[in-house]
C-alpha cells in the first residue's frame, strides 16, 4: 500500500505578496483594500455589525427584513435600481443576514469601483422608505421563509429548532428569518430607527479586493464615505449563555421528511476562544469526507445513515457543535445514538494518531486556500477577521494556530465539551405518509 | 457627536446625483489554453495559474446518462457512485484515506451528456492525485458489496427527491418536454434494481476510452509537465472510437398542458413553465441568451421586477435556458403562496406577451449584453471554472475559439432578433405548465392554461 508521506505543503502565496491596507476613516468606517491583478474585476463587501442577535422579542426576522429594504431605494437611487445598475454594468450583487452581521456585496468589472462606492454610500447615508415598498418586501420575505424553511423537509429543525431548544438567551435562540407573526409586527418606523442606529459608518467594515490601486481606491472611498456622519455607539448585546445543567431532548414530527433523522448539539465557546482551533479539527475528524469517522462508521460500515453533516455552526458568540444525520430504512435512532456516543467518547479517552491529526490539518489547509480563491471570498474573510478579531490580516496567519494544535489538546477539548449535560438532542420523525420512504 | 453637526453634514454632502458609470468594459481575455493530444487519442488542455500552490484537473468523458438503457436508467449514476469504491490495486477505504490525508479531493459526476472525474491537489501531491485518477478511471473493480451499498443509497434518495418541490416540478417538466427521448426519462426503484455488476463493467469498458476524452488541468502546472504526467498515468489507456446509440427527437406538443403534482401539506406552489428549445450549438443560442436575460435573468429581469418587486407574489421569478447537446428547454419558474397561483401564472403570460410584441429599448438591450459580457470574467474567475468552460466547448462540439468569440456573438444581437426569438421560442400554445402544491388548495381555474392532469409525489397519474 502506498500512503503519501505527509509533509507540510508549500505555503508560499502570491496573494500574500500583493499589497493590502487596513485603515479607518474619521467617521469610524473601517476600510480594507487588497490588490489582486489576476482578473480585471473587483469585489466590494460591506459588513454592518448587526444581525438577528440584536433583535428584541416580538421583532424576530427584522434584521433580515431590513436587509431587503436596503435594495428598495435611497436618496439618489430608485426602488430596485441598485441591483439593476450593478447588473447593467456586468456586475453581480447580493446581501445576506446572519445572527451576527449583515453584509452587502458586489463584484464588478474593475473600472466600476466608483459606481459601487457611490451606490453603497448613498444607502448608508439615507434610505427612501415608503409603506408600499415595505409591505411588498414583507410579502417577499414571507415567501422566502416558506421557500427555505416551511416547505422543505428538515429545515425547520436545522434553521430554527436547534437553536430554540439549545439556547436560553433570546439573542441566539430565535431564527434569522423570524416568525410570520413577528414579520407582521414590524413597522416602517422600526426600519428608520434601525438604519439610524446600526447603519452608520462606525458600525461597518468595508473591504475591497481586486484589480485596483490602493491610493486611488482610498481617494474614492474618502470622496464618497468621509462625510457620512457617524452614529451613537451601538448597544452591546448580552450573548452570554448560562452553562447547561442537563441534557435537553425533544421530538419533532416533520411534515415533509421521508426518513427519521437525529440531531445532536453541544454548546461550545465563541469564535475567538482558543479552543476553537481544536474544535474545528474535531469537525474535520468526525464529519469531513468519506474517511471521516462518523461517515465511515455510520454510512459505510453500519449503513445506518444516508446523509450526515455537522461541525461548528458558525456563530461569532457562544456556538453549537452539532451533527445531523438522516437515518436509513434499516437504521434507527438508538443504534445511531450509540455509535455517535462511542465515537465522541473515543475522542475524549484516546489521543488520535499523528497520521489522523495531519489529515485533519491538511483539510484545514485546503479550506484555507479555497477561502482565498476568489476576490469575493477574500473580501468576505477580511470583513470577518476585522469584525471578530479586529485584525483583518489574520486571514494569512490563522492557519498557524490550527497547525499548532496537538493530539493531547484535541483530547482535552473533546473532554471539555462532549459531556452528557451539555448535550441537546432532537429526534425527527416523518409526519406524512406521502413522503415516508417506500410510501 | 452633536446632532446639529450631523445634520449640517448631511445637507452639505456633495455627492453626485447620478451614478458614475463607466461606459467601457475592461479588456478581458480567456486565459491562454495550451493543448496536446497523446498518441492514444486523449486530449490534454492546460490553463496555467500559479497564484496558489494547487492544481485542479477534470477528466471529461463523452458518456452521458442519455446512454443508460431505458430499463436500466441510473446506470451511469451508479457507475459514478461506484468508481471510487475499489480498484485492482486499492480498496475503497485505502483510496479515501489516501486522497484525504493530503488534503486532496477526487470525485465524479455525470449529467445528461457527460461524465466527469475531477479533483484538486496541492502541487506537491499532484502525482498522487493523478495516479488515483488514473486508477479509479481505468481499473475500477466494482466490488459487489460496495455496488449494493451505492444502489441502496440511490434508491433511498429517490424518497428524498420526492420530498423536494423543486425536484417534483422538474421531473414532470422533463417528461413533458422530452419523452420518449432519454433526456425525458428518470430513474426509478425498478430501473436501479435492473442494473447488474456486469452492466457496470460493460458500460465502463465501452465508453471509458481515450478517444473523445479530455483531461483539463488548471492551476499551478505547465503544459510540458502535464503532458509528461499524463503520459505516465494514462499512456497505456487504450480503446478506439465508440459506437453510440442515436436518438430521435420527439415532436413538440400541439397544445398547452397543465400538470399538477399534488404535494399534500405544501405551504407554497411551485410554478414551472417551459417550451422545448434547441441544442447548445444552435445559431439562435446567443439571441435567446440576450432575450432571456431581459425577460427573466436574475434580480434585474422583467419577471423578477414584476412578480416580486411589484406584486410581492414570490421571493424570486426567473427564466433560464437549458440547452443540452441534442435538444433543450426554455424554462420559467417562481414559488408563490397558493392564493395567488392564478394571478402569478397570468403575470408570467403577460410578460411573455410583452417581450414577443413590444420592441426592447436600446438601453435595455445594451444593458443585457453588458451584463452577459461583463459578468463573464467574474463568473469564471477560478481555474476550475475555466476548466469547466473548456470541457463544455469540447463536449458540446462548439468551435475551438468559441469562448474567445463569445463576447462578440452576444454583442451582435439586435433588438429585432430579441423579438424574433421570443416569438419563435416562447410558444403559449405549446406551453407546458407544472404546478406543484397541495391540490386541495389549488383553485379550479387552471384549465384555462391547458388540459389539466394530476400526479402524486411518486409520479403516478391520479385521475
Amino acid at each position: 500500500m502506498k500512503t503519501a508521506i505527509i509533509a507540510p505543503v508549500n505555503t508560499q502565496r502570491e496573494s500574500e505578496k500583493n499589497e493590502m491596507i487596513d485603515m479607518q476613516l474619521n467617521n469610524g468606517l473601517r476600510v480594507i483594500v487588497a490588490e489582486d491583478h489576476t482578473t480585471p474585476i473587483v469585489a466590494v463587501d460591506i459588513w454592518y455589525k448587526v444581525g438577528s442577535r440584536d433583535e428584541k422579542p416580538g421583532k424576530s426576522g427584522f434584521a433580515h427584513l431590513f436587509e431587503h429594504m436596503m435594495f428598495e431605494g435611497s436618496e439618489n437611487v430608485a426602488k430596485s435600481e441598485h441591483m439593476k445598475i450593478i447588473n447593467d454594468v456586468g456586475g453581480i450583487v447580493n446581501g445576506s443576514t446572519t445572527q451576527d452581521r449583515t453584509n452587502y456585496w458586489e463584484v464588478v468589472p474593475a473600472n466600476q469601483l466608483e459606481l459601487v462606492l457611490w451606490l453603497e454610500a448613498d444607502r448608508m447615508r439615507s434610505l427612501n422608505l415608503t409603506m408600499e415598498n415595505f409591505e411588498n418586501q414583507r410579502d417577499t420575505v414571507k415567501e422566502e421563509r416558506r421557500m427555505r424553511v416551511d416547505n422543505q423537509p428538515y429545515m425547520r429543525v436545522l434553521y430554527e429548532m436547534k437553536d430554540e431548544v439549545a439556547y436560553t438567551n433570546f439573542a441566539y435562540r430565535h431564527s434569522v428569518i423570524g416568525s410570520m407573526e413577528d414579520l407582521d409586527n414590524a413597522s416602517l418606523e422600526d426600519v428608520r430607527r434601525f438604519h439610524d442606529l446600526y447603519y452608520r459608518p462606525n458600525n461597518a467594515v468595508m473591504s475591497i479586493v481586486g484589480d485596483v490601486e490602493i491610493p486611488q481606491t482610498i481617494d474614492l472611498v474618502k470622496k464618497y464615505f468621509e462625510e457620512i456622519p457617524p452614529g451613537p455607539p451601538v448597544p452591546v448585546v448580552d450573548l452570554s449563555e448560562p452553562p447547561q445543567q442537563s441534557e435537553k431532548r425533544t421530538q419533532y414530527r416533520d411534515p415533509f421528511a421521508p426518513f427519521t433523522a437525529y440531531l445532536f448539539a453541544y454548546h461550545i465557546p465563541d469564535r475567538r476562544h482558543t479552543d476553537y482551533y481544536a474544535i474545528e479539527l474535531l469537525e474535520k475528524i468526525l464529519f469531513d469526507g468519506e474517511s471521516s469517522r462518523l461517515y465511515r462508521k455510520l454510512v459505510e460500515e453500519q449503513q445506518l445513515v444516508l446523509h450526515l453533516l455537522g461541525g461548528s455552526d458558525g456563530k461569532f458568540g457562544p456556538s453549537l457543535f452539532f451533527g445531523f444525520v438522516q437515518i436509513s430504512p434499516q437504521g434507527n435512532i438508538a443504534a445511531v445514538e450509540q455509535t455517535v456516543r462511542a465515537e465522541l467518547a473515543d475522542l475524549t479517552e484516546n489521543r488520535i494518531t499523528d497520521k489522523e491529526l495531519e489529515k485533519a490539518k491538511n483539510k484545514i489547509k485546503a479550506d484555507f486556500y479555497l477561502k482565498q480563491e476568489s476576490v469575493r471570498a477574500r473580501a468576505d474573510q477580511f470583513c470577518m477577521y476585522a469584525t471578530v478579531f479586529d485584525k483583518p490580516g489574520l486571514l494569512y496567519q490563522e492557519l498557524d494556530r490550527y497547525l499548532a494544535v496537538t493530539a493531547e489538546e484535541l483530547r482535552e477539548v473533546a473532554t471539555r465539551y462532549f459531556t452528557p449535560d451539555n448535550r441537546t438532542v432532537i429526534e425527527i420523525f416523518p409526519r406524512n405518509e406521502h413522503f415516508r420512504s417506500g410510501a | 457627536m452633536n446632532h446639529d453637526f450631523q445634520n449640517a453634514n448631511m445637507f452639505g454632502f456633495s455627492a453626485l446625483k447620478k451614478p458614475p458609470i463607466k461606459e467601457r468594459l475592461p479588456h478581458f481575455r480567456i486565459p491562454e489554453v495550451r493543448e496536446h493530444t497523446l498518441p492514444n487519442g486523449l486530449h490534454i488542455l492546460v490553463i496555467e495559474r500559479h497564484t496558489l500552490p494547487k492544481v485542479s484537473f477534470r477528466l471529461g468523458i463523452n458518456l452521458g446518462s442519455k446512454y443508460d438503457p431505458a430499463e436500466k436508467k441510473g446506470l451511469s449514476e451508479l457507475l459514478s457512485a461506484s468508481l471510487k469504491k475499489g480498484t485492482s490495486r486499492r480498496d475503497y477505504q485505502t483510496i479515501s484515506d489516501t486522497i484525504e490525508s493530503v488534503g486532496g479531493e477526487l470525485d465524479s459526476d455525470v449529467n445528461e451528456d457527460g461524465f466527469f472525474v475531477f479533483g484538486e491537489f496541492f502541487t506537491d501531491y499532484l502525482d498522487l492525485g493523478l495516479e488515483l485518477l488514473s486508477e479509479i478511471s481505468l481499473s475500477p473493480v466494482f466490488p459487489d458489496q460496495e455496488v449494493e451499498k451505492e444502489r441502496s443509497k440511490l434508491i433511498a434518495n429517490l424518497a428524498n427527491e420526492n420530498s423536494s418541490p423543486q425536484f417534483l416540478a422538474r421531473r414532470r417538466m422533463i417528461e413533458l418536454l422530452f419523452q420518449p427521448h432519454p433526456y425525458g426519462c428518470y430513474k426509478t426503484e425498478q430501473s436501479l434494481h435492473n442494473i447488474s455488476r456486469l452492466d457496470l463493467q460493460d458500460f465502463h469498458r465501452r465508453y471509458f476510452v481515450p478517444h473523445n476524452s479530455f483531461l483539463v488541468f488548471a492551476g499551478d502546472i505547465k503544459l510540458e509537465e502535464a503532458v509528461r504526467k499524463t503520459e505516465k498515468y494514462f499512456g497505456e489507456w487504450k480503446g478506439g472510437p465508440v459506437d453510440r446509440p442515436e436518438f430521435k427527437l420527439p415532436g413538440v406538443a400541439d397544445q398547452p398542458v397543465v400538470n399538477v403534482v399534488d404535494r399534500p401539506g405544501s405551504e407554497q406552489v411551485n410554478l414551472l413553465l417551459g417550451n422545448r428549445l434547441f441544442a447548445r450549438n444552435h445559431p439562435d443560442y446567443h439571441r435567446m441568451l440576450v432575450m432571456n436575460k431581459i425577460l427573466g435573468g436574475g434580480g434585474s429581469g422583467r419577471l423578477f421586477l414584476y412578480l416580486r418587486e411589484e406584486k410581492g407574489y414570490t421571493y424570486g421569478a426567473y427564466s433560464s435556458l437549458n440547452a443540452l447537446k441534442e435538444t433543450g428547454a426554455w424554462l420559467a419558474n417562481a414559488e408563490v403562496r397558493p392564493e395567488v397561483t392564478i394571478d402569478a401564472l397570468k403575470a408570467f403570460f403577460e410578460k411573455f406577451q410583452e417581450i414577443k410584441t413590444e420592441p426592447v429599448s436600446s438601453a435595455e438591450l445594451k444593458n443585457a449584453k453588458r451584463y452577459l459580457v461583463g459578468s463573464f470574467p467574474l463568473k469564471n474567475e477560478t481555474p476550475a471554472s475555466i476548466a469547466s468552460l473548456l470541457l463544455q466547448q469540447k463536449l458540446y462540439g462548439l468551435p475551438k475559439d468559441y469562448w474567445q468569440k463569445y463576447a462578440h456573438l452576444v454583442d451582435e444581437v439586435s433588438s429585432a432578433e430579441v423579438r424574433q426569438v421570443a416569438e419563435k421560442y416562447i410558444r403559449e400554445q405549446q406551453m407546458a405548465v407544472v404546478v406543484v402544491g397541495d391540490a386541495k388548495r389549488l383553485a379550479g381555474q387552471l384549465e384555462k392554461f391547458g388540459q389539466v392532469e394530476v400526479y402524486d409525489v411518486q409520479n403516478r397519474p391520479v385521475r
